[in-house]
């Protein structure tokens, strides 16, 4: 048996190599917000805004590698797959990117990112890190099995998520508007980190998809 | 499950060499079935079992059995003309007979003790429209087929086989000689026969079998690795060899 399609291989594999440095550069704009909540750093906070424009470039370069793919090649089985999971995996990739700049946003317009606030707001912002570290990681290698950890993971933030959002409700009802202004505000960034972990989990329904073909819902 | 065929166990020998080697498929009715595979696997030796093609070859003996409508198809005392008749076959490269457009599709009926004038009119004119070449050749029936293009003759040839009102028709690369236009023409045209005929073709164009057929079989060197749904193998092959096959990584 000779092997064929060289060239389409070689494709292939650059744009799985495209979605892996996608991943990259958002887990790396998470790890960044993380230290501008930390330090209060807005300057670290505008870079992570500058490196979202970036992010979004590769995801359109991801496409349109992709659709060219799609129609001059015919792809089927698990090329076809592969495709459809690089266009999937880069759109939740880009969404992530999205909630690292909505909180940037916040940090930004806020002076007052409050200290009572911080502790569990990184500790869920930590969570989401780590998820999205792993689902990287079991996209580079296709390893189902973990992708499936990572979504099962996904329940303990909703779980963190909501207890948290709880306590910061006790914090909002408070007569000073100021106070209560803040605690809206972190509640937002809650639901960022939320959802941050919501689109790991799809990414690990394509992953699943990618290596066996079925569709599946994880959550 | 309506099938018109049932193969099983089918073996078959060019003298001592095994061109099959112990295929089960069944033929579902009112489906399109693709054999693919690469050269010389094949695929032109099992479809023309289907119609006793082969008897015509000294060399190849057949084992095992194929069932149409459930009745074995190489017994001593099947009709094997009648066979013919039902299980009709349109070949690679488009071979009207030197004559008319008209007499090309009338030749089979006529044959068959046709005689009646009105009759093979309505005969020729319907065949030729579910061949979709009726309005292209209605004022020039009796022209030479020669003269038609190559998708124009494999139309014909269509029209020739409908003629003869078969089940099933047997097509072995109908489109390998034709250029996309003509190509598309005719899988357009499977795609609508179907709703009447039973449908077997064997292509070398994965595109083909994705877009025109409902069930897809794959075979490698005599062997029939998978046959399952087109949509199925097209998306989640079971076997590999048949992954690496319609990826194109050989072959
Ligand atoms: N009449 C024959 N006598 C001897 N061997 C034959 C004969 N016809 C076919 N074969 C052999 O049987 C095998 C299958 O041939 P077949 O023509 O069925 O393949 P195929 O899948 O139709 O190939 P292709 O795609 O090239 O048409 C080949 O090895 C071929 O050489
Ligand atoms: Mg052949």
């Amino acid at each position: 048996m000779t092997p064929n399609r060289k060239h389409f291989m070689d494709e292939l594999d650059d744009l799985n190599a495209k979605v892996v440095k996608m991943g990259f550069e958002v887990f790396s704009s998470f790890q960044n917000i993380i230290k501008a909540i930390e330090h209060k750093d807005n300057e670290l906070a505008n870079e992570i805004m500058e490196k979202d424009k970036y992010i979004n470039e590769l995801e359109v370069s991801i496409n349109v590698d992709a659709y060219l793919l799609i129609a001059k090649q015919c792809p089927v089985a698990s090329d076809l797959r592969r495709i459809i999971s690089a266009l999937k995996i880069s759109n939740d990739l880009e969404r992530i990117g999205d909630y690292a700049v909505n909180i940037a946003k916040y940090l930004v317009k806020t002076k007052t990112f409050v200290d009572r606030f911080l502790d569990s707001t990184i500790s869920l912002a930590k969570k989401v890190l780590v998820m999205l570290e792993d689902i990287l990681e079991a996209f580079s290698k296709e390893n189902v099995e973990k992708a499936i950890n990572v979504s099962e993971f996904d329940e303990k933030i909703d779980k963190e998520y909501k207890e948290t959002v709880k306590l910061f409700i006790q914090n909002a009802k408070s007569d000073d508007e100021e106070k209560s202004e803040e605690a809206m505000r972190s509640i937002l960034v809650l639901k960022q980190l939320e959802r941050a972990g919501d689109h790991i989990t799809n990414i690990a329904e394509n992953i699943v998809y990618l290596v066996n073909g079925k569709r599946v819902e994880l959550d | 499950m309506n099938n018109v065929f049932n193969i099983k166990n089918l073996d078959l020998f060019y003298d001592d060499f095994q061109a099959l080697k112990n295929i089960d498929l069944d033929v579902e009715k009112n489906k399109v079935t693709a054999l693919i595979g690469p050269s010389g696997c094949g695929k032109s030796t099992f479809i023309r079992c289907l119609n006793r093609m082969n008897d015509l070859i000294p060399s190849c003996k057949i084992e095992g059995n194929i069932q149409y409508h459930k009745e074995d198809i190489y017994d001593d005392n099947y009709d094997v003309i009648g066979l013919r008749t039902d299980v009709g076959m349109v070949f690679q490269s488009p071979n009207p007979f030197p004559m008319s457009i008209y007499d090309n599709v009338a030749y089979g009926p006529r044959c068959a003790g046709n005689k009646n004038k009105d009759k093979l009119d309505k005969i020729v004119e319907n065949s030729l429209k579910k061949a979709a070449l009726y309005d292209e050749v209605k004022d020039r029936m009796n022209d030479s087929a020669m003269g038609l293009s190559g998708g124009q003759q494999q139309r014909l040839c269509i029209a020739r086989a409908i003629a003869m009102e078969p089940e099933v028709i047997l097509m072995d690369e109908p489109t390998s000689a034709l250029d996309p236009i003509a190509t598309l023409k005719i899988e357009e045209l499977i795609n609508d026969l179907k709703e009447n005929y039973t449908i077997v073709i064997v292509t070398h164009s994965m595109q083909q079998a994705a877009r025109i057929s409902d069930k897809t079989a794959f075979f490698l060197m005599g062997e029939l690795i998978e046959v399952d749904e087109t949509d199925k193998i097209f998306t989640q092959p079971s076997n590999q060899k048949t992954e690496d096959y319609i990826t194109g990584r050989f072959g």
